[in-house]
């Protein structure tokens, strides 16, 4: 008997069987990491942000985390901070990403070193996490 | 009948001859048995001095991998760095203080 090629599996062609495993690959993609003119972009933005973001670091309405990122300690000053905090953490989160990238390493290494380096020349009355979770002053 | 004693004598002497030898040659194949796996534990001994290098090296490749990122980073930040307010000096890379 003489099989069916509509109902037998063995008999699809090459490309209908490897659909699946196309679709599944470009699912499993990592999401493009930034290039250098978005590194560039990036880079801008975050120097005009400084100017903004330092303030608001010296009244400890935010801190630096742990993890390479901004955190708001004061809640009172949410309207304010907030969007500015996400902004700057969005930028920051590219860049680790594309450092990790270049260093074949994760992102996650990426903030904690540069949480480090923070730590180590931000200036005195700025807010810091330390490795265990608490909050303290630099001095 | 002296000749045949004396040849029987003479028998007897070669049959414990023989066992006493054959008994010799078991003790020798016991010793040699015994040290058979003296060997052996000197070999163990030269691989466990093999392995020592092998555990250091993935500490090596950890401080190369932050070396590279903290230079990344410098190279990034670092003219972000010396505009801002909040920061007292450019941060020092690991490793290349």
């Amino acid at each position: 008997m003489k099989a069916n090629p509509a109902t037998n599996p063995r008999s699809r062609s090459i490309p209908t069987r490897l659909l699946p495993l196309l679709i599944a690959c470009l699912g499993l993609a990592p999401l493009p990491t930034a290039r250098a003119q978005d590194l560039a972009a990036i880079k801008q933005r975050m120097a005009q942000r400084v100017l903004d973001i330092a303030p608001l670091k010296t009244d400890k309405t935010v801190g630096e985390n742990r993890d390479g990122f901004l955190e708001l300690l004061r809640q009172e000053h949410a309207n304010q901070a907030q969007p500015l905090v996400d902004a700057e953490n969005a930028d920051r989160r590219q860049v680790y990403r594309a450092v990790a990238e270049r260093t074949q390493t994760t992102a996650d290494t990426v903030g904690k070193e540069r949480a480090r380096q923070i730590a180590e020349s931000s200036a005195p009355g700025v807010m810091l996490q330390r490795e265990d979770g608490t909050w303290y002053e630099k001095r | 009948m002296d000749a045949r004693r004396r040849t029987s004598v003479s028998l007897m002497h070669q049959g414990e001859a023989n066992a006493k030898r054959m008994e010799t040659d078991r003790m020798k194949t016991m010793l040699a048995l015994a040290l058979l796996p003296l060997p052996l534990g000197f070999a163990t001994g030269c691989v466990r001095v093999k392995t020592d290098p092998i555990e250091v090296k993935p500490i090596h490749i950890t401080v190369d991998v932050n070396v590279r990122v903290a230079r990344e980073l410098d190279s990034f930040f670092d003219d972000i760095d010396r505009t801002d307010p909040s920061m007292q000096s450019p941060p020092p890379a690991q490793g290349t203080r």
